[in-house]
C-alpha cells in the first residue's frame, strides 16, 4: 500500500521541518506549505489524504489571522483536516469542529502545538484510515490513546471486551450510514448544479452564435464571456462532485471493514461456549492490531 | 411545516439567560416548541426532540451524558451551554457527540441563531 500523503501548512519554517520529520518517521509522505496561497493550491489539486493546517498561516502575532480556518471552511467537506494552533481558544475550536445544521464540520480534529508531536501523530493515525471506527473503539474502551487500549483489554473480562468491541462497531455503522447519506445528497446537489450550469453555458453559446450571424458582435462577445463563466462554474461543481464521490468511497471502505469484523465475531457465536469468548477476544486483538498498528 | 421540539435541560427558573432567551424565542417563533426539564429523564429513547440544549452548570457528569443522549436520540442536535467555556472542554464535548457549544452571555445571538437554523431546516 502506498504511503498516505499529508499536507502540513505552517508559516514557521523550523516548526514545519520538525513536524515534517516526525510525520515521515511515522510512514507518511509530507507536502509542506508556508502560506495560505500555497496551501490552497495544493488542496485544490485534491491529491492529499489529509491536511494539517495552522490557524495563523500569515502572522503568528495577529489574533485576527484565521487564514487556516478559512481554508478549512472551504475544503473541509472534501479533505479531512486537522487544525493545529499555538493559540487555542474555545471560539476557534467551535469554528473548526462545530457541526452545522446538516451535521458537518470544517475540521475533524483540533490540536494545540503545545500538546506535542506524539499527540499530533496519534490524531493523524486516528483520522487517516477508518477514523470513526478507531475513535469509537477508544470511546467504548474508555481510553485516550491506542497504547492504553491493550492495557484496558487486559483488565476486562473476555465477555466485556467483545461487548465493548461490538458496541463500537454498531455505533460506527450508524454514524457512517448517516454520514454517507449526507455526502451522497451533497454530491447529487453538486452534479445537478454542474449540469444546469453546463446547459446554461451551451444555451448562451448558441445565443452568441445567432448574434454573430445577425452581426451584433458586441453582444456576441458578452455572450461568449458569459458562456465561459458558466462553463467554468460547471467544471468547478463537477470537481466538487468527484471529491464528494471519493468521500463516499472512503466511507464505503470503512463500512466494509465493520461488516467484515461483525461477520467474524458472529461466526464465533456458532462455536461451543468454552471456545466462543476466547475466540472473540483473539479476533478483537488481531483486528485492533491491524487498525492501530 | 413541521414544528420543531427543543428540550432545554436546565434550572431555567433561576437563570436570567434562559428566561430572556426563551421569551425571545416564544415571541418570535411559532414553529418552535420549547420543553424544559431539570434533568434528562425525559430523554430516554423517544426521539421526540430535534434539539437538546444542556446547561453545563446543571449536569454532574456531562462527559457520560452526551454520548448517552447521542446514543438514545441519534437524530437530535445536541448543544451544550456554558458560561465559561475552555478550548479543551469545547473539543471534548464536540468529540463526544455534541454539535457545538454556545456561551451563556448577555448577548442572546448565538442561542437565537441556533433556533433560527432549526427553523430554516424546517422550511427546507
Amino acid at each position: 500500500m502506498s504511503a498516505k500523503i499529508i499536507l502540513l501548512a505552517d508559516n514557521l519554517p523550523d516548526f514545519l521541518d520538525e513536524r515534517k520529520e516526525f510525520l515521515e518517521e511515522a510512514g507518511y509522505t509530507v507536502i509542506t506549505a508556508q502560506n495560505p496561497v500555497d496551501a490552497e493550491k495544493i488542496l485544490e489539486r485534491g491529491l492529499v489524504d489529509l491536511a494539517i493546517l495552522d490557524i495563523r498561516l500569515v502572522d503568528d502575532d495577529d489574533p485576527e489571522d484565521t487564514s487556516g480556518l478559512e481554508l478549512a471552511k472551504k475544503f473541509g467537506q472534501d479533505i479531512p483536516l486537522i487544525m493545529l494552533t499555538g493559540y487555542p481558544t474555545w471560539e476557534s475550536v467551535k469554528t473548526a469542529l462545530g457541526k452545522d445544521i446538516t451535521g458537518l464540520s470544517p475540521a475533524v480534529d483540533f490540536i494545540s502545538k503545545q500538546e506535542g508531536p506524539n499527540l499530533m501523530i496519534q490524531a493523524v493515525n486516528l483520522t487517516i484510515e477508518n477514523p470513526k471506527l478507531k475513535k469509537n473503539m477508544l470511546y467504548e474502551f474508555q481510553v485516550e490513546t491506542s497504547l492504553d487500549l491493550y492495557d484496558a483489554m487486559d483488565k476486562k473480562e473476555p465477555t466485556e471486551t467483545s461487548d465493548n468491541f461490538q458496541r463500537s462497531l454498531e455505533r460506527t455503522e450508524r454514524e457512517l450510514l448517516q454520514h454517507r447519506k449526507e455526502i451522497t445528497q451533497q454530491s447529487e446537489k453538486y452534479q445537478k448544479i454542474a449540469i444546469w450550469m453546463g446547459l446554461a453555458g451551451i444555451g448562451v453559446i448558441a445565443f452568441g452564435a445567432i448574434l454573430v450571424l445577425v452581426n451584433i458582435t458586441s453582444l456576441a462577445v458578452l455572450s461568449g464571456i458569459a458562456s465561459i463563466v458558466s462553463e467554468s462554474i460547471s467544471v468547478l461543481f463537477i470537481v466538487r462532485a468527484v471529491q464528494a464521490s471519493k468521500l463516499v468511497d472512503k466511507n464505503y471502505d470503512e463500512l466494509q471493514e465493520i461488516y467484515k469484523a461483525s461477520h467474524l465475531i458472529s461466526i464465533c457465536d456458532t462455536m461451543e461456549k468454552s471456545k466462543k469468548e476466547e475466540s472473540k477476544v483473539l479476533i478483537v486483538e488481531k483486528l485492533l492490531a491491524k487498525w492501530f498498528g | 411545516m413541521k414544528i420543531k421540539n427543543v428540550l432545554i435541560v436546565s434550572d431555567v427558573e433561576n437563570q436570567h439567560y434562559w428566561k430572556a432567551s426563551i421569551n425571545k424565542i416564544k415571541n418570535k417563533n411559532s414553529l418552535v416548541n420549547i420543553i424544559i426539564a431539570n434533568d434528562i429523564s425525559k430523554l430516554k429513547k423517544n426521539n421526540l426532540y430535534d434539539m437538546v440544549m444542556v446547561d453545563i452548570s446543571n449536569i454532574e457528569d456531562l462527559y457520560r451524558l452526551i454520548p448517552e443522549i447521542h446514543h438514545e436520540n441519534p437524530m437530535s442536535r445536541i448543544l451544550v451551554v456554558s458560561s465559561t467555556p475552555t478550548w479543551k472542554q469545547t473539543r471534548e464535548i464536540i468529540r463526544l457527540g455534541a454539535a457545538t457549544l454556545i456561551r451563556k452571555s448577555s448577548n442572546l445571538d448565538e442561542f437565537i441563531n441556533e433556533i433560527d437554523a432549526l427553523k430554516i431546516d424546517t422550511i427546507k
